[in-house]
């Protein structure tokens, strides 16, 4: 009798999906298991709104960029590959995306004439003064991030904001380590630099 | 130990630095009040990036994706390969080099790469070739060439490139620029030259010698709307320069310019 296996057996839908490697959860979805789905969902949907957020200052177009790259995701389910780098090819996904929706959003205002260094409106007058002067400062250094050239901007946010470490910004971005500490040590010295400057 | 800048103090706090430079760090900001405000200062910026916990978790966003997906999302149709690209899909597989993107989009590929999506370099492309041969031909260029060869280009500008205008250089590791369109012209800052819409390659003239250095170098193809200066296109690749090599460097910071680049060893 002939038998027939696969190298790697399907698993059986799960108790929990929460409980899978990422591994496990990409064989289901490019199957269609929609809870498999909202489990990649739960994982790294904060994971690449911080970063959509951080790189374009404008929550609402991040969310916009987020969703687009999980359904892009999903509808492309069939053609991916698990090599160990779910996060790092979500987040480039994001990065190209991020690119794209930067470049609109300019050329959007400059036909609109708004004011895109409109300032966040102040707190309600009874909101402690730390609280106020932590989210102003707050908002000051992400408005001079956004101003960086885009690989250092890049690689801040993948450090601080969705904590990558160094080696796995290097593999996410295909750069050398070297290349990715340079980056990162100039980004974060001429934003602080920039910030005592001002204040 | 002497004060470090704030770029190795950056390194410093990112446990990069070598063990015994640290260790003297360490030491030295016990008793340094400038680098130790330094130090607070960084570490404080860094902060700021940091996301609040629970910042961007978002349960709403979540499950309007899921029902989307739900409801049979379809992305906007890629484009499959054209015809035209199959042989040259095939001199790519055996080793010849070819600037160009596939007309699809930029995710496509099944490993993690930063692929931009970079809307000006859908439709353009360009080759490069070794200077004719005796029999009269030209060879595509592969990864090497040699220090006194002459190259030729051929460029496609697809009637749905907004672009109508190109410039070919190479630059070498030590930043030289080599402008093989347009041609030096002196002391003048040349433009780029005009290039016409047309879905078939268009070979641009004879093949260009320069004396070249041994080394790497890479090869750029600028494709814009409006004519660039040199100037500023050497300006440009003097800023990438300053923070990568030429072999890290597959593109230069302008925005909405289609861009072909590849790296070649000069021999």
């Amino acid at each position: 009798m002939n038998v027939v296996t696969e190298l790697r057996s399907v698993p059986q839908p799960p108790a929990s999906v929460a409980q899978l490697p990422d591994e496990d959860l990409v064989l289901l979805i490019r199957r269609g298991h929609s809870a498999a789905f909202g489990e990649l969902l739960r994982r790294y949907q904060p994971l690449l709104l911080g970063y959509a957020t951080r790189f374009l200052g404008d929550r609402s177009v991040a969310a916009d960029v987020t969703q687009d790259v999980f359904l892009s995701f999903w509808v492309e389910r069939q053609r991916y590959r698990y090599l160990g780098r779910l996060r790092a090819y979500l987040l480039a996904m994001a990065f190209n995306r991020c690119q794209v929706a930067a470049r609109a959003r300019r050329n959007h205002l400059r036909k609109v004439e708004k004011a895109s260094a409109a300032l966040p409106p102040v707190a309600a007058a009874d909101t402690p003064l730390d609280q106020l002067l932590h989210a102003a400062r707050a908002e000051e250094v992400r408005q001079q991030l956004r101003q960086l050239p885009v690989m250092r901007k890049h690689v801040l946010i993948l450090r601080y904001t969705s904590e990558l470490s160094l080696a796995e910004i290097a593999q996410s971005t295909g750069k050398s380590l070297g290349t990715i500490k340079s980056h990162l040590s100039r980004g974060l010295a001429a934003l602080s630099h920039l910030l005592r400057g001002r204040s | 130990m002497e004060c470090l800048g704030s770029e190795e103090i950056v390194l410093y706090v990112e446990g990069q630095l070598p063990v015994a430079t640290a260790e003297d760090f360490e030491a030295h900001l016990g008793g340094c009040t400038r680098c130790r405000e330094q130090h607070g200062a960084l570490i404080e910026t860094a902060r700021y990036l940091a996301a609040e916990p629970g910042e961007f978790e978002d349960a709403g966003l979540r499950d309007i994706i899921q029902r989307r997906a739900a409801a049979g999302y379809e992305a906007p149709p890629h484009r499959t390969i054209a015809r035209w690209l199959i042989p040259f899909a095939a001199l790519a597989a055996a080793g010849v080099v070819v600037l160009m993107l596939p007309f699809q989009g930029s995710d496509d590929g099944f490993v993690a790469r930063t692929g931009l999506v970079r809307d000006a370099d859908r439709w353009v492309a360009a080759k490069v070739f070794h200077g004719p041969t005796e029999a009269g031909t030209f060879e595509p260029v592969t990864d090497h060439i040699r220090t006194a060869d002459a190259l030729a280009f051929a460029i496609k500008n697809h009637p749905n490139s907004a672009a109508a205008y190109v410039m070919i250089f190479a630059v070498a590791e030590d930043g030289g620029v080599d402008w093989y369109y347009p041609a030096p012209e002196g002391t003048t800052d040349a433009k780029s030259i005009p290039v016409r819409a047309s879905a078939d390659y268009q070979e641009l003239g004879e093949a260009i010698q320069y004396p070249m250095r041994p080394g790497m170098m890479r090869i750029f193809a600028l494709f814009s709307a409006e004519p660039l200066r040199v100037s500023a296109v050497e300006a440009g690749v003097a800023r990438a320069l300053a923070d990568e090599t030429i072999r890290e460097t597959d593109r230069l910071p302008f925005d909405d310019i289609g861009q072909q680049s590849f790296l070649v060893r000069v021999e």
